[in-house]
């Protein structure tokens, strides 16, 4: 055991965490609504683009452009929901067809707006701590996941302790019933979408000084956060951190001991494993 | 004997929604099965036709253990069913959901031989006038005579039809009533009914039997059944009894 | 008035193959790849649209088929006439491999699980660059051994031909009518004798094997074949196309595959945008017009022209 070892370690468990969170969104949305949002990934990279603009183009303190972009990608979630989702209801590809085109869409609208180039707002917090004396790992790195952590417990507070976690487990659980019991499921709905998109747009904003957006970046945050809803289950949250922690430890040993080249490759190698041994996801479908 | 349940037991997540329970149907009969809401009259539908696999007991079919198959394997060793909400194709005309029930179980006949078969069927049920209707277009009475029309064409020697007389008006139920009576006597089909409609079922039936959470609590004919005080008991804490 | 119909079928096919005398070689160049997309679109139609199953390694197979002809014309000497076969046989083994991991789980495990595929096929044809050069692309053989756009023209017009007549014959069979009830509700189709799990795995394979065929075919007519032909973004306007001629309508994927290439060379001057405006169009029509143009037509001109 070498510090390296180490130094893979702990990559692989802050990118773990980090995916986690990228995925906790869809997967909110997936165990409520039974749709899976294909643009996703694009609202994570808007949050990202938000943050910066704000930030560096307007110089507003990152205090409050990070809510202030988290407060814009839920709007925006909610009128997706409203706009495009409502009606397609009960035909489920369908709305996989629709979120897909309009991922799409919203690649070419960043690249038409923010140009092909990386952007990045500033780091929160410089330099490096060393880590138990065998190795420096960047400040900015465990500082985003530590507030990855705040978010991800943020969720799971007020899924499993409020009111409206209360009201969206019983619609995951048993839509006629909860509408049966005066429970609004469409108001439902959206605001779980809006959440979802919410989620998509927190890891946007935590992440984006360490990754920087492109129009393109959304493509991968989404596709992990797919291959993390299946090997977890889906609509589990617990599947999510653990999926996240086995994607993140995986790419981070299999990039460094075996090939970089393939580093995305493994997630789909564990992702048939988990199809062959268990087909519903190591912790099954379920609601949440 | 055609079927004998013996020990079956189904839940989900915790809830338990069948407790050893043991039933037969005998060859020719039909088969009342009554209980209130959740009772899992609906579970044993699921399980008898392979939707559901019991946790604990078996299902025999003459002679054979099917509570591991799936249900178009059950579906080919003769045992049909309707849905208590109707599960008709709505995009596809009346003649293609009934050749469905025949591509299913006879693929062999030639295109024509399966289309006159499939008339047949939807003559028997009364919709002559409706082959070419897309199934959306129906009324709730006509989507249920399709249903019975492609359980039907399946060649079942087991019908399991679930709440056929709800949402129907007096004469309707009538009618449904005789052509479950010519089911049994024309076709020789063995018939397995649940009902909420509790004249007609005690009118139809030769024997009942009454499931309460998930348990078996009586089984007898029909006059038997009425009188029984753990049934009434049963009924008793439901609004609608 | 079915034979009227068939007489402005012979009439638009006899248009068709008279385009190489009047029609210049770049709009020939179009007609070919407009051939391409309905070969692919068609394929994905008779998955999407009449099993249900919405499929996104479709323009993975398409990049299976045309490396492994490649690469056997290449490495091995096979002739690209039989490489197409073998490419086609290759694309629906991995079908068949895909399909029986994820179909049983149906729906959603479907399209995360081919979205993930067709992204290892893309990285595996970007990394592997001995056998396929990489993003740099592989030169591979005529399937002819001599360049004619003309003779290209008629080979696609024959295969795609071919091909609709099979899918033609497939959803008006038995097992077309069993794509359609699992579609419409896979329980009943299961409690009627339908083996769902066997039939939707054969539409799989058929359409893999179409992809393979189709992709192979096409590399061989562009000579260089890159990483983009397996990519998300061919995949979005084979996609686009089916979405706006008619998801589930025979002539759907069609309209939509002539009508999106021809757009594309009109709205060529807007460079990298007009997949924006494709994207913009296909939600449109996928909110608004959710059967497509060919739905329009049955819906709102046919029955006008029956009146009149």
């Amino acid at each position: 055991m070498n510090s390296l070892f180490f130094m893979y370690l702990t990559n692989g468990i802050v990118m773990g965490i980090i995916f986690a969170l990228s995925a906790l969104g869809v997967s909110l949305i997936v165990g409520i609504m039974n749709v899976i949002n294909f643009a996703h990934g694009e609202l994570y990279i808007f949050a990202g683009y938000i943050s910066y603009i704000l930030s560096v183009k307007l110089g507003i303190s990152f205090y409050f452009a990070i809510p202030i972009a988290i407060l814009t990608i839920f709007i925006i979630g909610i009128l997706i929901e409203e706009s495009l989702i409502k009606p397609t209801y009960g035909n489920d590809m369908y709305s996989l067809i629709i979120t897909f085109i309009l991922s799409i869409v919203l690649q070419n609208f960043a690249l038409l707006v923010f140009g092909p180039f990386p952007n990045k707002p500033p780091n929160w917090i410089s330099g490096a701590t060393n880590m138990f004396g065998l190795f420096r790992y960047g400040n900015q790195r465990l500082v985003s996941c530590l507030a990855a952590i705040g978010i991800i417990i943020i969720v799971f507070l007020l899924i499993k302790k409020t009111w409206f976690g209360k009201t969206i487990r019983a619609v995951s659980q048993d839509r006629e019933t909860a509408s049966l019991m005066g429970i609004d499921t469409s108001k439902v709905n959206m605001l779980s979408f809006g959440l979802g998109c919410a989620i998509a747009g927190a890891a946007g904003v935590v992440l984006a000084p360490i990754f920087p957006v492109t129009p393109l970046a959304g493509v991968e945050i989404s596709l992990i956060a797919f291959i993390i809803l299946v090997i977890g289950g889906m609509g589990s949250l617990w599947g999510c951190i653990i999926g996240g922690l086995i994607i993140g430890i995986v790419q981070s040993f299999g990039a460094a001991y075996i090939s970089s080249g393939y580093k995305d490759i493994f997630g789909f190698i564990i992702l048939i494993l988990v199809l062959f041994i268990r087909p519903s996801g190591l912790f099954g479908r379920k609601a949440l | 004997m055609i079927l004998k349940a013996t020990g079956i037991s189904k839940s989900f997540g915790g809830l338990i929604a069948l407790k050893n329970v043991d039933f037969h149907i005998n060859s020719g009969e039909i088969l009342g099965l009554i209980g209130p809401n959740g009772a899992g009259k609906t579970t044993i539908f699921n399980v008898l036709t392979g939707i559901y696999h019991p946790e604990q007991g078996n299902i025999d079919f003459n002679g054979e253990d099917i509570s591991k198959y799936r249900p178009f394997e059950i579906c080919h060793k003769g045992i049909a069913r309707t849905f208590q909400v109707t599960r008709a194709f709505l995009d596809m005309s009346c003649l293609e959901n009934v050749l469905v029930g025949i591509i299913g179980n006879n693929p062999n006949l030639s295109p024509a031989e399966k289309k006159s078969e499939a008339i047949k069927y939807l003559e028997f049920v009364g919709l002559k006038n409706s082959v070419d209707t897309q199934a959306k277009n129906l009324t709730l009475v006509g989507k249920k005579r399709l249903e019975l029309a492609r359980a039907l064409s399946t060649h079942p020697k087991l019908l399991l039809l679930d709440e056929v007389l709800s949402g129907l008006n007096t004469t309707e139920m009538r009618e449904a009533c005789d052509l479950i009576n010519i089911i049994l006597d024309k076709f020789g089909i063995t018939i397995f009914w649940v009902e909420h409609v509790m004249s007609a079922i005690m009118e139809v039936s030769g024997r009942i039997i009454v499931l309460d959470h998930g348990e078996k609590i009586a089984e007898g004919l029909p006059k038997d059944i009425a009188n029984n005080a753990e049934v009434i008991e049963a009924y008793l804490g439901e609004s609608d009894a | 008035m079915l034979k009227s119909k068939y007489i402005l079928g012979l009439f638009i096919l006899a248009i068709f193959l008279s385009f190489p005398i009047y029609i210049g070689k770049y709009w020939l160049h179009v007609s070919i790849i407009s051939l391409f997309y309905v070969m692919m679109a068609s394929s994905w139609n008779l998955l999407a649209g009449y099993t249900g199953q919405v499929s996104f390694a479709h323009a993975a197979f398409a990049g299976i088929g045309a490396y492994v002809s490649g690469i056997i014309a290449i490495k091995l000497n096979i002739p690209p006439t039989i490489g197409l076969f073998i490419g086609a046989g290759i694309a629906s083994l991995f079908g068949l491999g895909l399909g029986m991991l994820c179909i049983k789980m149906g729906g959603i495990y479907l399209s995360l699980t081919t979205l993930a595929f067709s992204e290892i096929i893309r990285l595996i044809i970007t990394n592997e660059y001995e056998l396929t050069r990489g993003t740099m692309g592989l030169e591979v053989p005529n399937l002819i051994g001599f360049y004619s756009k003309t003779i290209y023209f008629y080979i696609m017009i024959a295969v795609s031909i071919i091909f609709l007549l099979i899918i033609y014959k497939i959803i008006k069979s038995d097992l077309g009518t069993s794509f359609r009830a699992i579609s419409n509700d896979e329980l009943a189709a299961n409690s009627l004798g339908i083996n769902v799990i066997r039939v939707r795995i054969v539409a799989f394979v058929i359409s893999s094997a179409m992809a393979g065929f189709a992709g192979a075919l096409f590399g061989h007519y562009l000579l260089l074949i890159t990483p983009d032909i397996s990519s998300l973004s061919q995949m979005f306007l084979i996609l686009a196309m089916t979405i706006i001629g008619g998801m589930g309508s025979f002539f759907g994927p069609i309209i939509g595959a002539f009508f999106l290439e021809t757009l594309s060379e009109y709205i060529r001057i807007y460079g990298e945008y007009h997949v924006l405006i494709f994207g913009i169009v296909a939600l449109i029509i996928a909110r608004f017009a959710p059967s497509g143009l060919d739905g329009i037509y049955q819906e709102k001109i046919s029955p006008k022209m029956a009146k009149s």
